[in-house]
């Protein structure tokens, strides 16, 4: 008997498991204990009676499909730009839909509150009148666009589309760790992730009940066009991207394919003197009403920002402050992403809407206040330190990961200049069950960036872009950086 | 509505196929033709290089045309824009761009023939390998023509890739009757009588179009009655006059089509106006040099119309 079952084992997957020790971290689906969560239980089941070779082969195809729908990512390297294949990981990360609904009015408050400071900002300024937002942080803001002072887009929304970075710790609590109001990108990743596992797994669509992730097109068009200066059916909307280049570019294309919108460049687009934005079309010069515009702020309009940008249009500046085009997100929205300005969200959603957090922040010390600082200067070797206006994971300092050299140097740059870093301590990301190169199935870091619509109605999509450090022990998940991606499931409770 | 960028793209992304399509069939037909003649009356590789710009930039990079050579430039040197590998590059790098107007087949399709021809141009650059190869690479360009035909709406977008189809193949349909021109015409070289038909065969097999004529032009292979069928008739979709008729369907849907269209006229005027028998016998090289420039201004044309549209003082909007 006892041979039976040994036999059972070592050509069954479930050999693979049996090393599997996701240590002190929170595991997304594991429980310390070692067994599936309630949520994971029919994964886990189908999973372990996959063979070694099955789950090879399941990978080769998930391999295949992200090869043969040419999804891929775009690095810098050497001077030249090599797309890479998407890096995806098959085991998926599942969320019960009862704590996600809890997640989605927690990301709905955050961004409505960080819209109202948004407005507020180039408004009237009351949250700092009330003193409870400091001048001097706005002061040294570098994304505060003066330009961008008394404009008032429609609806006071700001931030159409917002990507909120969400990590769990090691107490199972899930913090926001970033919001990017900016540009955020991540979502056609999300969209092919999950055509790629309906491929790769399509018996388990049968036994779960996963929520559907592919209404976000649909959802972002309506958005966008309900932004119209002109009242139309079909207001004319597009895409702009920087270009082929851009390292997302493929969701730039990738978007205005699924919403039936024009991707279009700076050189496709010029200003008229009665401000309106026109295109250059076949037809002649056609006049544009809403631009998803995927061009940081500074390269956006030449005649008021970068002067040297070829990728933006003169005078686009002009035509939305004149109220002729709508722009998503807006100018100047990025005021709100900045680093210093998210350890103030909570308090800012307690000042604008007069509730209490649903998510919570992660601890976060201000470098600009003298005791926070020495604080984090004293222990610098446990924190994580980030500048206040980088992303992509870059000119960060993991403490309890840096040598000597490194935590001189930046005990320095933080001392230079406080009102840039950010300190917080150093979280223990949860993990997944993941795919390794080598066949095995081992614990990997995650995080998840949902991506949240503001226009007359609100919406999260269904889960959002798990990405996973595919490194040993690695907590960076930018796929620039070695990070790889995963499907996220919301399921419903059976 | 269709951007001019978008229409320029697609243009040129249909350009680029059947440039490497042509190119991989005038490759075939001419290695069979070499096989075919005895060795001391062989054309040899160089007129092959006759193809898009080719001849300046070999010899920078080779001294002998010898087969190795010009398979090797033609096929994929990194040196020659206008190699097979290179034409389906850009096609690639056009479809990628435009993806979100070409159907998600054609850019799957496309990606695939680029990174297997890639993957097995070593493979296609010996003897043995050279027919499969080129032979793939056509049936490859034939199922992304095919999903571009049968998936994509043939709205305004898709003229655009017609036109860009129709150009290039009248202009390879110059090419290549200019690669076997020289040789083909005049009395001089008597000795080369019995293996005529061979090298017109070849034409008409370089351009798909040899089992077209044997079912339209009830005469043996000749070269006015070839040349007659390579530019006149109006079926065959390699031929002169069904490129030229084809662009102007295209262009009678397109608005602000007046400049296009006057170049058309010229160059169908032109091909009518021919006299093939004639031709075949003198004065070949010189009409097909006076085409060519006709078939430029075309091109010329489409751009200044659609694709590079500059700004003008009081822009007057386009009409729905």
């Amino acid at each position: 008997m006892a041979v039976q079952v040994k036999e059972k084992v070592s050509s069954s997957a479930a050999g693979l498991w049996s090393n599997y020790n996701a240590r002190d971290f929170y595991d997304e689906l594991i429980t310390p204990g070692g067994r599936p969560r309630k949520h994971a239980r029919i994964l886990l089941r189908y999973l372990k009676s996959l063979t070694p070779t099955d789950l090879f082969e399941r990978r080769q195809a998930a391999d295949f499909a992200i090869d043969a729908m040419g999804i891929t990512f775009t690095v810098y390297s050497e001077g030249s730009n090599i797309d890479r294949r998407w890096p995806f990981d098959i085991i998926p990360r599942i969320l019960p839909s009862k704590e996600w609904t809890r997640i989605e009015e927690g990301l709905k408050q955050r961004t409505q509150a960080l819209n109202m400071f948004i407005a507020d900002i180039y408004g009237e300024q009351r949250v700092v009148k009330d003193k409870v937002f400091p001048q001097e942080v706005l002061a040294g803001s570098q994304n505060f666009r003066p330009q961008c002072v008394g404009v008032r887009p429609p609806l006071d929304v700001w931030a159409h589309i917002c990507g909120s970075d969400l990590v769990r710790n090691r107490d199972g609590t899930m913090y926001v760790l970033e919001d990017n109001l900016r540009v955020p990108s991540g979502v056609s990743y999300m969209l092919e992730n999950r055509l790629v596992t309906k491929r790769v797994f399509p018996e388990l669509f049968a036994d779960y009940r996963i929520q559907p992730v592919d209404d976000y097109p649909n959802r972002l068009f309506d958005m966008l066009a309900s932004m119209s200066p002109r009242p139309a059916d079909y207001p004319t909307v597009v895409v702009l991207t920087p270009g082929i280049f851009n390292s997302a570019y493929y969701e730039h294309s990738y978007l205005a394919q699924q919403m039936g919108a024009e991707l279009v460049e700076g050189r496709d687009l010029i200003v008229d003197d009665e401000d309106r934005v026109l295109m250059r079309t076949i037809g002649g010069w056609e006049q544009v009403d809403v631009i998803y515009r995927r061009i940081d702020d500074l390269f956006l309009d030449p005649e008021e920002f970068n002067p040297d940008s070829l990728l933006g249009v003169p005078g686009l500046m002009r035509a939305w402050r004149a109220g002729k085009v709508a722009l998503a997100n807006a100018p100047g929205a990025g005021v709100a992403d900045d680093k210093v300005v998210y350890a103030f969200v909570p308090e800012l959603i307690r000042y604008y809407l007069d509730a209490d957090p649903i998510l919570p922040n992660v601890p976060t010390y201000l470098c600009m206040r003298d005791d926070e600082r020495e604080h984090v200067l004293q222990h610098l070797s446990e924190m994580v330190v980030k500048p206040a206006n980088e992303s992509g994971g870059y000119g960060m300092l993991v403490g309890p990961r840096a040598s000597a050299s490194e935590l001189k140097k930046f005990a320095s740059l933080i001392r230079n200049s406080p009102r840039n870093y950010i300190a917080q301590p150093t979280l223990s990301l949860s993990t997944v069950p993941t795919l390794t190169d080598s066949g095995t199935i081992e614990p990997r870091h995650v995080d998840l960036r949902p991506f949240v619509l503001s226009g007359p109605n609100n919406y999260v999509t269904r889960g959002g872009l798990t990405r996973v450090a595919l490194k040993k022990d690695s907590l960076i998940v930018n796929s620039s950086q070695g990070g790889g991606s995963k499907d996220t499931w919301i399921v419903e409770d059976s | 509505m269709l951007l001019s960028r978008t229409a320029e793209i697609l243009y040129w992304m249909a350009r680029y196929i059947e440039r490497a399509d042509g190119t991989s069939r005038l490759l075939l037909t001419h290695s069979d033709l070499v096989l075919d003649l005895p060795p001391e009356l062989s054309p040899g590789w160089e007129p092959l290089l006759a193809l898009p710009g080719s001849p300046d930039v070999f010899f920078q990079f080779f001294q002998e045309p010898t087969e190795r050579n010009v398979m090797r430039f033609l096929i994929g040197h990194d040196g020659n824009p206008g190699s097979i590998l290179a034409s389906i590059r850009m096609a690639r790098e056009n479809a990628r761009i435009s993806r979100a107007i070409v159907p998600r087949e054609v850019w799957e399709k496309l990606n695939d023939v680029w990174s297997w021809s890639r993957n097995r141009m070593n493979e296609g650059l010996t003897r043995k390998g050279r027919y499969p190869f080129l032979q793939q690479i056509v049936a490859g360009c034939a199922e992304v023509v095919g999903y571009l035909h049968g998936t994509m709406s043939h709205d305004t977008p898709f003229d655009f890739v017609r036109m860009g189809r129709d150009v290039e193949a009248a202009d390879m349909a110059v090419r290549i009757l200019d690669v076997r021109a020289h040789r083909l015409l005049g009395d001089a070289h008597n000795e080369l009588r019995p293996y005529d038909d061979i090298q017109w065969k070849a034409v008409l097999r370089a351009l798909a179009s040899f089992q077209n004529y044997r079912r339209h032009v009830h005469v043996r292979v000749r070269g006015g009655a070839v040349l007659g069928f390579m530019l006149q008739d109006e079926q065959s979709p390699h031929s002169m006059l069904y490129c030229l008729d084809s662009i102007e369907h295209s262009l009678r849907r397109l608005p602000r089509n007046e400049d296009p269209l006057r170049a058309i006229g010229h160059a169908k005027r032109m091909v009518r106006d021919a006299n093939p028998y004639s031709l075949a016998q003198a004065g070949l090289r010189e009409f097909l040099a006076e085409l060519s420039a006709a078939l430029a201004s075309l091109h010329e044309a489409l751009q200044t119309t659609y694709f590079s549209l500059e700004p003008s003082a009081g822009q007057s909007l386009a009409s729905a």
